[in-house]
């Protein structure tokens, strides 16, 4: 055995444990868990909506949850300018990794491309509180994450994923405090809203990076 | 009969969005931004047409539908 096939074994020993023989027949296939994992993730990875439906029951978001979602509308709109301000001109240009896809070639902040990307998340947000859970929406979200991908679209847009959680860490921030502070005398709506807008947070974060793994993650 | 009407006012910022919603109807070019698809009967898109305007960031996308 040579030097790298030994130090190969050292690193991967499962590669150096007995193997079972080609030819014989592989029981996975007979194992009921096995048939149920597989159905559910060919379901969830070529239907988008059950792919929601399956996220939904996870998290345990519910119409009640939409409701909620849907009470906070008057919040979100009245304060709509203020969150996207805050998102875009306070914290992205300003944040020392984000800010670099909101520079231009002299490494000065491209104002217009910024007013451009804080449109499309008033959109996204906008989409949002129409709560229309169905296909079009679903793959909408599914196809924004898809666009930062550089296998779908251009290398310059690509966003790593821990720079999107970034963004969806100071979505979820700034409104969640803005909740607090609008409900404070509602505690048991704040509940409502914060309990429902955290589920719905997940489920996106979930489609929104469909297309970031690979397909057996 | 009214004639439905679709157009783009100087306001905008080339954002494309529009042309991401109705794609049926709007192309959007780099250099003069979005434009009304050629030969193309706009009223049957004329929901999509409005939806597309309510999310316009500049309000941009006039019309008569």
């Amino acid at each position: 055995m040579s030097i790298m096939s030994n130090a190969y074994m050292k690193m991967f020993p499962m590669e150096a444990e007995k193997k079972v023989s080609a030819g014989k027949r592989n029981p996975v296939l007979e194992v009921p868990e096995f048939s149920k994992a597989w159905n559910l993730y060919r379901d969830t990875s070529l239907d988008i909506v059950k792919r929601y439906e399956y996220m939904a029951q996870c998290v345990g978001f519910t119409d009640k949850d939409t409701a909620a979602i849907k009470e906070s509308k008057d919040i979100i709109a009245a304060n709509l300018k203020a969150i996207l301000d805050h998102i875009y001109y306070d914290k992205l240009i300003n944040d020392p990794w984000l800010s670099r896809w909101f520079r231009d070639d002299s490494g000065k902040i491209a104002k217009e491309y910024v007013d451009i990307r804080r449109a499309r998340q008033q959109r996204f947000l906008l989409k949002i509180l129409e709560c229309k859970w169905d296909e079009e929406f679903w793959n909408f979200v599914r196809w924004v994450g898809a666009v930062h991908v550089p296998i779908f679209g251009f290398e310059d847009l690509y966003i790593p994923i821990r720079l999107n959680l970034g963004l969806w860490g100071y979505i979820h921030q700034y409104l969640f405090n803005l909740f607090a502070q609008e409900l404070k005398n509602d505690p048991e709506k704040l509940r409502r809203i914060t309990t429902a807008w955290t589920k719905l947070f997940w489920i996106i974060i979930d489609i929104y990076h469909i297309d970031y793994f690979g397909i057996w993650m | 009969m009214k004639k439905s009407v679709v157009w783009f006012e100087e306001s905008c910022i080339k954002c494309a969005m529009c042309a991401e919603e109705v794609p049926e109807v709007i192309v959007f070019e780099a250099t003069a931004g979005p434009q009304l698809k050629e030969g193309v009967d706009i009223t049957p898109h004329s929901e999509k047409i409005k939806r597309a305007a309510q999310f316009c960031p500049k309000d941009s996308i006039k019309h008569h539908l």
